[in-house]
């Protein structure tokens, strides 16, 4: 399995990773790692991940903007917000684009297994 | 009123702490530090209102965070490292804060300072409130500040 982790943050990319090796579904992934939505695009075309976990403050191109998009270039994996911003206006929107789930940060890893779980 | 009054910041910045670097925090009282400081800020803004959520300790405070959050060792902590780290506990904070008051607000990305006697100001803003804290890593304080 192939994840790819879509955050402008060096240390939220890796607090990501030790959350998906501290759950045994996940521990085996491959972790594919982009800094904003442009790089995320580019990621999605040469590693063909099996699911997207992206923030969506970020700089160049955020994450609604990346998910949109993905959207327009056709079908894409499993996409999911992971992200510190996490009202219900936001929720619509995510869901409206194409978002199977939206995990708020703070989260533990049980959280963000759960929400990979939904999905894959 | 202000937006900002009244938050359970105990609350948030120890769901903050725990996840993203496995300690909790309790109250402390306030101190006066003017040796060297790391600040990470986010702005929260609306058409109608915006305010400030600051982070900010002591800079062996913030490699230990920083080391906690990259599984590091402190000697392999650097300035880079230590912005990116601080800037993502602000962004988070401010993240649950959004959420907390409703949303209905724009999150900043997140700016970090540091260096020594800082005094942060936001223009035309007003302290609501600074509490601190005390964790396994040393204290660390959190300011909120509004313009109404």
């Amino acid at each position: 399995m192939k994840i790819l982790v879509v955050d402008d943050s060096k240390a939220m990319r890796m607090i990501v990773r030790r959350a998906l090796a501290g759950t045994p579904a996940y521990a085996g992934a491959t972790v594919v790692e982009a800094e904003n939505g442009q790089e995320g695009l580019d990621a999605v075309g040469a590693e063909s991940p099996d699911v997207i976990l992206s923030d969506w403050n970020m700089p160049e191109m955020n994450g609604i903007e990346f998910l949109e998009a993905l959207g327009s270039q056709g079908t894409h994996p499993p996409f999911g917000f992971v992200t510190s911003e996490s009202t219900p206006e936001m929720h619509e929107r995510a869901t409206a684009a194409g978002a199977r789930f939206l995990v708020s940060k703070p989260f533990t890893p049980e959280s963000l297994a759960a929400a990979l779980d939904g999905v894959m | 009123m202000a937006r900002l009054k009244g938050l359970d910041l105990l609350e948030l910045v120890g769901q903050m702490t725990a996840s993203m670097l496995g300690i909790g925090v309790e109250g402390a009282d306030a101190a006066d530090d003017d040796g060297p400081r790391v600040v990470g800020c986010v702005h929260l803004t609306s058409e109608q209102w915006s305010g400030s959520i600051l982070v900010a300790m002591g800079r062996e405070v913030a490699v230990g965070a920083t080391a906690a959050m990259f599984m590091l060792g402190a000697e392999d902590v650097d300035d880079e490292l230590i912005a990116d780290a601080v800037g993502e506990l602000a962004n988070v904070l401010a993240g649950q804060v959004k959420t907390e008051i409703g949303g209905g607000c724009q999150l900043s990305l997140p700016t970090v300072t540091s260096g020594a006697g800082l005094r942060m100001a936001v223009p035309g803003a007003q302290l609501v409130e600074e509490k601190w804290f005390a964790s396994d890593l040393g204290r660390l304080s959190v300011a909120t500040m509004e313009t109404i």
